[in-house]
């Protein structure tokens, strides 16, 4: 089956934000720069986020309610396909990931095939961020789980930043897991089970310059044990086979 | 439904007893304790058809919030035009 050879102008990015004033303005002038298009999803911010968006002369839908990055994310992927996109590209708006590195997300999906691309900050000699020993093991425990599901070495399956393409976009928009580490980890497992070709690429990822983390660290404990117990349990979201998926992307096409 | 059988079955708990005594002798527990497992298994029920359905009505906030943020863009896009 003819695979989709993704271009800049296919791609759509999305910059989940919740209270980013001080660093949304810099981020989406960056993406802006590099020639891509976004949308910022403004997660129902109290400060000044959308109004420091629409001075930039940027494109944010605001939530009514708070819902968090998987919410927000889930949004942006309808809000792509409504608007004809083939694949998205998830990006922080902490200015933690590196817009400059949005081609090699693309390259490394047209290289190798891929459904989903995921930015490992552990695969690059750039990556300046401290982890605390516990998050490194906890993230090393989830990296494993991730992999055996995947079918692929996987070092970083909590990693927010990743591209996403057809049909698995699409299926992706329809279920997501919206809660903490469902929109990262979860999101792995359910599309390596469903047979999608997922692999990763180096990123430089950074410490976050302002704003804070969405969860603390007794809420990251609570939703790691919650994540591990859906993944062992088969709990988690369901979405439809890749084979079935592509066909009917494909049908859809010829029957234009 | 649930609720209401939970009452009966609390309020109205003694009359059964005699029913019960069956149960509890075969079990090897007290009659009393029979009736309060079965309040407790009704509520346990209870309590999980009401996470479904809060589950059920989560879903549909969430969506219902994508599309009031979807519809609100159309709309300042419209004005705009």
């Amino acid at each position: 089956m003819k695979s989709l050879m993704l271009s800049k102008q296919d791609v759509l990015v999305i910059v989940p934000a919740f209270n980013e004033q001080e660093s949304i303005t810099q981020v989406i002038t960056d993406i802006a720069s590099c020639g891509y298009k976004y949308v910022v999803i403004d997660d129902c911010s109290v400060d000044k986020t959308r109004r420091r968006v629409i001075e930039a002369k940027g494109e944010v839908l605001t939530l009514p309610i708070n819902g968090g990055v998987g919410a927000a994310l889930r949004c942006g992927f309808r809000y792509a396909i409504d608007h004809g996109y083939k694949a998205v590209i998830q990006c922080d708006a902490d200015g933690q990931h590196p817009v400059g590195h949005f081609d090699n997300l693309i390259d490394a999906m047209n290289e190798m095939n891929a459904d989903l691309v995921v930015g490992s900050r552990f695969e690059s000699d750039l990556t300046s961020m401290s982890l605390s020993a516990p998050r490194r093991a906890a993230m090393y425990l989830l990296a494993r789980i991730a992999s055996r599901y995947v079918k692929q070495p996987i070092s970083d399956a909590t990693s927010g930043f990743r591209i996403i393409k057809s049909p698995l976009l699409e299926s992706f928009a329809k279920s997501f897991p919206t809660y903490y580490l469902g929109d990262t980890f979860e999101a792995l497992v359910v599309a390596g089970k469903a047979n999608y070709k997922i692999v990763q690429t180096p990123a430089p990822i950074v410490d976050r310059q302002t704003g804070r983390p969405s969860s603390s660290n007794s809420d990251s404990v609570r939703q790691i044990a919650k994540v591990l117990l859906v993944t062992i349990l088969g709990l988690h979201t369901k979405i439809p086979n890749a084979t079935d998926s592509r066909r009917l992307l494909f049908s859809e096409k010829e029957s234009y | 439904m649930g609720w209401t059988a939970l009452s009966v079955l609390t309020f109205f708990g003694a009359l059964v007893v005699p029913f019960i005594e069956p149960i509890s002798e075969f079990l090897r527990i007290g009659p009393f304790a029979v009736v309060g497992a079965m309040c407790l298994f009704v509520l346990l029920s209870i309590c999980i058809q009401l996470s479904i359905s809060i589950s059920g009505m989560q879903r549909q906030i969430s969506k219902l919030n994508e599309d009031s943020a979807m519809l609100r863009n159309m709309i300042e896009k419209f004005d705009v035009k």
